[in-house]
């Protein structure tokens, strides 16, 4: 944007209004990119929310949707949709931060090992998690369930994940690993000396725990809290499976329906439904930019900590297990019922002469599943590390600088986040789609491509300027002093000394791209199939033993991942 | 009541079949014209909701063989397809050439006259079977029929359902899976139909059987199959076909089978539209038909059933008992949300 | 009164002793400085009194009570020791105010409201902060900040202060003076006091007595003239300004009083000097040349003379550094701005001997 000036610019009035002209061009432009990002696809659904039929077709504007959204029948379903991600985010948040914690400042044994694990059922595409716990925690024939009859000889069901229990059960799985890897970061940056001095003030272990660490923590904290509620508000895979067999409807369900199981999809009513949730997200996102608004918490200094670990005496072996006793529940549990089901011929029936490894060579010799993983390893590999750029550049612009606009750079870059993935698919088909001039990108890998930028930016966005709000400004005053020009600014604090978040920001961003369906498959074309497209047809056709065999593959891949950037990350701070 | 709607369908369907009938037969005369042109075109777009199940692509790499002309396929849920085609006729980019979807939702697309464009007669239409046959615009495909999936271990042989109302029975109640009614789907297809077909109060009397509605049809068979219910209600009778070795029977009850047509359309300024009338022809050959039939789908012309094989031959012959139609949908969600709350 | 003692104190990490067999004790009201590079185990030292590290081996014992002994196990955790403490970063607090930041240690001791402000107000006026108690702690800079961490250290009255590196992060004119008002407050509060730090003149500046410290060991201990004029290696002479380290061999060995006369016979010179143990004739010594203690012109007889040439003059305000290259290698002399040295010059240069340390040619004399 600005570097090429800003480096060039000796002093002198004239430099300085070339700054200024080029930084306000800069800012137009990043508005403008994120405008195209988010902002049209979203324009595109608010259209059709006060319009009868969908952009392009003929119709008449009214309030239809909007008034069918406030009828005490809807108002209940949305107050069902918040308790339930509440009752979610709480214990996940509560969880994450305590794993977190041990994981990063604990000497509890075997620490690298556990955060590669206690991360893992993050990455495991939902639905088979589900297809899982369907036959872990049914009453009738579930294993946890028959386990608990045959221990305690009881009639009764310990637990039936066809419930409010389950939804909620289901739905923590993926918070609590999503919340580690957001909040993990900020535990280790954080200076232990601020820490150190309040036990030497007098405080104990656990007082320093709460009056220090976890306020400190706080505004990682609410943004992740934020983050995995709104999330939550979102989910769908939870309550459609475990949730509408007891009639448990939320609004992801509800829109669901009226998008695709109503006689004429009433796109009015869903979108109208999308921006309510919105406004109602927007009070939350505002409540946390007041909250915070007045504390800007600087905890990280220049300087490289010796990683000071709190050690827990022989309690470390009780957060080990907590560690482990995670680890078993949230992966051990599904993921051997996924693994056992991929060995037989039909998941969940184990006899000896049902074993097979046909659905293992059917994954590799499936030459959909192949094409398919290439593309969303390139489509991954791109759009992650674009998202990532962008996420770090709309970070920088809101968090640590001035400038004029860059709320409004926010704004933007969180608006994906508060659409749910189906409607918003919706909004990019229709804004590819319609979108007027010679280029185009409709049915061409390229509107994958940028629709996965849009839905990872929110993301990225937050991991980055969560590690920036902990850094120190000397750090880059120091840096601009020395003649740096924005762009080397940028990098230095990025590279230098968000890496750790930048990684992880990533990962997370491959591995919701690797997930995404709900945009994928209105943008997809004939040969950019992507695996998730791939995977939902395998399970159209029944074949979930091949999808539970792509699903393991792919957390080997998020294994590899960590390792490869625990290894990278360790050479990294051992060099520099 | 019931019975007299169905006689009506039925003369509605015959009249169709005569009227369509007559110019098919007229224009198929220069097919070789088309074989031609469609080879000019070299390739083929189907929007499909079909998921790329095994049978359908068996039926399209014999075409890629048969022609050399490749057909790229487009797989989508039917709501997800819908609207693609939609958005994409607005926006003018013609990218597909032909769907293949449930015939209610083509028909919602003549009705809004926008998506599909009249289907040129194919030579093989004139082997359709009763009561199928081309309209304006669509070509019967195949049917998915729906029966009753049992789990062999939790009912007896001589408990075993032959008849819809033996689901009644009330030690059944609570035992029984259902893909849910309300909403759209193969769910609210049983319910259309078993209310037409089935004697007055059949669903009311079935809501005190407190069935348990789920949405993943392909995962809730496997669920009555491991035994968390006994019974699955609609079982796709081709969705059964690969739950052999497994503890469940499918059964087609006396009063016949409730099923979804599919079927092809073209689509509006198809840019292989020759292509695309091979192609529907080539589905129904008798060989492509047969495909479907081993699969346990019922075929849309006649002289199969006879020559499938042994295992699939009950359901590709088995008795239809209706579908449900474009006309009165909305009300019969509606009563489904009121009598299953 | 002696208020910290560290009996033979170590502490290793795996096979690496970061801190090897260290003897100290600090007296109430004594200011004690631990010196040296970095990883030198200074810091480790303090951690260890401090009970945020533990030791491997020895013992620790604040106001007479054990809280450190490594043979029976036994560790008190730092919140149990009372001890005040400034960290090197300062460890403020950002997200609370002034106030709540040295309200801290009081409120967590659960003193009344009233109590607390009151010696909240006089822990600040302490250090002159008391205009800053409603500011955020983020608002503060690099100096208000190390006042901020040392009234919080104080404000629940310990009777021994740690403090590592307080200085390091300001700049050169903020730490002489805050240097200067720390040592007078500790002075005034007569409170033990154990300081770390790499830089020699802040020590030689504060303390009354002064620990070299140097791969995990303690090199010598004492006030820092002593440690200046009568280093016991050339390690610990390094320490202090950049000596002349010359080889030479001792000719003849007299005891004087508490030290020790010597002649030395270097390469190309010889004199007299003086040490603090007793060398036998012919024993290869060191001797130890501070710059600012050699003068020209003509000798005194006697006295040791280099001849050489000026390489080098570099004027620094109050001196001038020259640099001699002599037959015997490079001498350093620090003479005043005023004498003017032409760069090639020819001169002569000489020490008496009370300019002459002798130590014994130790292998950690590097330089």
């Amino acid at each position: 944007m600005s570097a090429v000036d800003e480096r060039r610019s000796g002093p002198g009035a004239l430099a300085s209004l070339r700054l200024r002209y080029s930084r306000t061009f800069g800012m137009a432009a990043l508005i403008a990119l994120l405008a195209f990002l988010s902002l049209y696809p979203v324009s595109m659904l608010l259209f059709g929310s006060f319009h009868t039929t969908p952009p392009g077709v003929a119709g008449a504007f009214d309030l239809a949707g909007y008034r069918e959204v406030f009828t005490s029948e809807t108002g209940l379903v949305l107050l069902n949709t918040v308790g339930i991600s509440l009752a979610k985010t709480i214990p996940s948040l509560a969880l994450a931060a305590l794993l977190a914690w041990i994981v990063a400042r604990t000497d509890t044994p075997a620490r690298g090992v556990l955060e590669a694990l206690v991360t893992l059922p993050f990455f495991i595409p939902p639905i088979l998690t589900a297809m899982a716990w369907g036959m872990l925690g049914n009453p009738q024939v579930g294993a946890v369930n028959q386990a608990w009859r045959w221990i305690t000889g009881s009639q009764a069901a310990l637990f039936n994940v066809y419930s409010y229990g389950g939804v909620v059960w289901h739905m923590m799985q993926y918070s609590t690993p999503f919340l580690f890897l957001f909040i993990v970061e900020a535990f280790r940056a954080m200076d232990p000396s601020l820490e150190e001095a309040s036990r030497m003030c007098g405080a104990s272990q656990g007082q320093t725990l709460r009056r220090i660490t976890l306020t400190l923590m706080l505004p990682a904290l609410t943004t992740g809290f934020l983050l995995s509620f709104i999330r939550g508000l979102e989910n769908f895979e939870s309550p459609l499976f475990f949730g509408t067999p007891v009639k448990i409807q939320v609004v992801t369900t509800l829109i669901y329906d009226s998008i695709n199981q109503r006689s004429v999809p009433e796109y009015e009513f869903a979108t109208a439904m999308s921006f309510a949730v919105l406004a109602l997200m927007c009070l939350l996102v505002f409540w946390q930019w007041r909250l915070l608004g007045a504390r800007s918490f600087q905890t990280v200094t220049g300087k490289a900590y010796a990683p000071r670990l709190i050690k827990l005496g022989p309690w470390r072996w009780a957060t080990f297990a907590i560690c482990v006793l995670f680890f078993v529940v949230a992966v051990v549990l599904p993921v051997g019922q996924l693994l056992a089901g991929s060995m037989f011929r039909f998941f969940g029936f184990y006899s000896w002469d049902m074993l097979t490894l046909d659905h293992w060579t059917e994954a590799f010799d499936n030459s959909d599943i192949r094409r398919g993983f290439l593309n969303t390893l390139a489509l991954g590999l791109a759009g992650a590390t674009l998202t990532m750029i962008l996420g770090g550049i709309v970070a920088y612009v809101s968090v640590r600088t001035r400038w004029q606009g860059r709320r409004i750079v926010d704004i933007l870059a969180w608006l994906p986040w508060m659409m749910p993935g189906m409607v918003l698919g919706v909004g990019f088909l229709w804004g590819f789609a319609l979108l007027p001039g010679p280029v185009s990108i409709y049915g061409t890998i390229w509107a994958l491509l940028i629709a996965y930028v849009a839905l990872g930016t929110p993301l990225s966005t937050r991991v980055m300027s969560s590690s920036y709000h902990q850094l120190a400004y000397d750090l880059e005053e120091c840096a601009r002093v020395h003649g740096a020009g924005f762009w080397r600014t940028l990098w230095s604090i990025v590279v230098a000394l968000s890496w750790p978040s930048f990684a992880v920001g990533w990962v997370l961003t491959f591995f919701g791209i690797m997930r995404e369906l709900s945009a994928s498959i209105l943008l997809y074309s004939a040969g950019s199939e992507v695996l998730s497209v791939v995977l939902l047809r395998l399970w159209g056709n029944g074949q979930s033993e091949v999808v539970s065999v792509v699903g393991l593959c792919t957390m080997a891949l998020v294994l590899l991942f960590r390792w490869a950037q625990a290894r990278f990350l360790a050479r990294a701070v051992a060099t520099g | 009541m019931a019975a007299k709607i169905r006689l009506a369908a039925l003369a509605f369907a015959m009249a169709g079949a005569l009227v369509t009938a007559a110019p098919a037969q007229a224009q198929v005369s220069d097919w070789s014209s088309v074989v031609q042109a469609a080879k000019k075109e070299g390739s083929v777009v189907v929007y499909s909701m079909a998921l790329g199940a095994p049978y359908y692509n068996e039926v399209v790499r014999a075409f890629e063989r048969k022609y050399g002309i490749k057909v790229e396929s487009l797989d989508l849920r039917a709501s997800e397809l819908v609207e693609r085609i939609r958005t994409e006729q607005a926006a003018g980019r013609f990218i597909g050439d032909v769907e293949l979807i449930s015939s209610t939702m083509i028909e919602e697309q003549v009705v809004a006259d926008k998506y599909v464009q009249k289907f040129p007669a194919v030579p093989n239409a004139a082997n359709l079977r009763q009561p199928f046959a081309t309209t304006d615009f669509a070509v019967p495909a195949y049917i998915q029929a729906f029966g009753i999936l049992v789990n062999t271990q939790l009912v007896k042989p001589e408990e075993q359902p032959k008849s819809w109302s033996d689901l009644l029975d009330p030690k059944w109640k609570g035992k029984i899976l259902s893909d849910d009614m309300r909403p759209l789907g193969s769910g609210s297809t049983m319910f259309a139909v078993l209310h037409k077909e089935m004697p007055a109060g059949f669903h009311e009397k079935l809501a005190r059987q407190q069935l348990v509605f789920s949405r993943d049809m392909r995962n809730d068979a496997r669920r009555v199959a491991r035994g968390e219910y006994a019974f699955y209600i609609p079982q796709v009778f081709a969705f059964a076909s690969d739950l052999k070795g497994l503890p469940v029977k499918v059964v087609a009850p006396v009063e016949g089978a409730p099923y979804a047509l599919l079927e092809f359309a073209l689509l509006r300024n198809a840019p292989h539209p020759n292509t695309a009338r091979l192609l529907v022809n080539h589905f129904l050959e008798a060989e492509s038909q047969l495909v479907y039939a081993n699969a346990w789908n019922a075929p849309v012309i006649g002289g199969i059933v006879e020559r499938a094989n042994a295992d699939a031959r009950p359901f590709a012959e088995s008795k239809l008992m209706g579908a449900a139609t474009l006309a009165e949908r909305p009300g019969m969600m509606e009563l489904a949300r009121k009598i299953y709350k | 009164m002696v208020e910290v003692v560290l009996e033979k104190v170590s502490r290793k990490f795996g096979g690496f002793v970061a801190v090897d067999d260290v003897d100290l004790a600090v007296r109430r009201g004594e200011f004690v400085t631990l010196l040296g590079a970095s990883g030198c185990g200074k810091t480790t030292t303090l951690r260890m009194v401090a009970g945020l590290e533990r030791a491997t081996s020895g013992r620790i014992s604040i106001d007479g009570e054990i809280v450190e002994d490594a043979e029976r196990n036994i560790h008190a955790p730092a919140e149990r020791r009372r001890l005040g403490m400034v960290f090197q970063s300062y460890a403020i607090w950002p997200h609370m105010s002034v106030f709540g930041n040295v309200a801290y240690p009081l409120q967590i001791r659960r003193r009344p409201k009233a109590e607390i402000a009151t010696k909240v107000a006089a822990a600040l006026r302490l250090v002159e902060m008391d205009r800053f108690v409603d500011r955020p702690a983020t608002a503060l800079s690099g100096g208000q900040q190390q006042r901020v961490a040392i009234a919080r250290a104080l404000v629940f009255e310990p009777t021994v202060l740690l403090l590592d590196e307080p200085l390091s992060n300001l700049d050169a004119r903020l730490r002489a003076q805050t240097g200067d008002e720390f040592r007078a407050l500790q002075k005034r509060l007569n409170i033990a006091t154990l300081y770390v730090t790499h830089d020699q003149s802040e020590a030689m500046a504060l303390s009354d007595r002064v620990v070299v410290m140097h791969g995990g060991r303690a090199l010598q201990i004492g006030p820092p003239e002593d440690l200046y004029r009568r280093p016991a290696s050339a390690a610990v002479a390094s320490f202090f300004g950049a000596p002349n380290l010359l080889a030479a061999r001792v000719t003849a060995c007299q005891r004087d009083g508490d030290c020790f006369r010597l002649s030395l016979d270097g390469e190309t010179w010889s004199g007299g000097g003086c040490a603090a143990r007793d060398f036998a004739v012919g024993e290869p010594a060191l001797a130890i040349v501070r710059p600012e203690n050699i003068r020209w012109g003509d000798a005194p007889s006697g006295a040791a003379v280099w001849k050489g040439e000026v390489q080098a003059s570099v004027f620094r305000g109050a001196t001038r550094s020259l640099h001699i290259a002599t037959a015997s290698g490079l001498l350093r002399v620090e003479a005043p701005a005023l004498a003017s040295f032409a760069v090639g010059a020819q001169t002569q240069f000489w020490t008496g001997e009370e300019g002459v340390w002798v130590v014994p040619p130790d292998h950690a004399s590097g330089s």
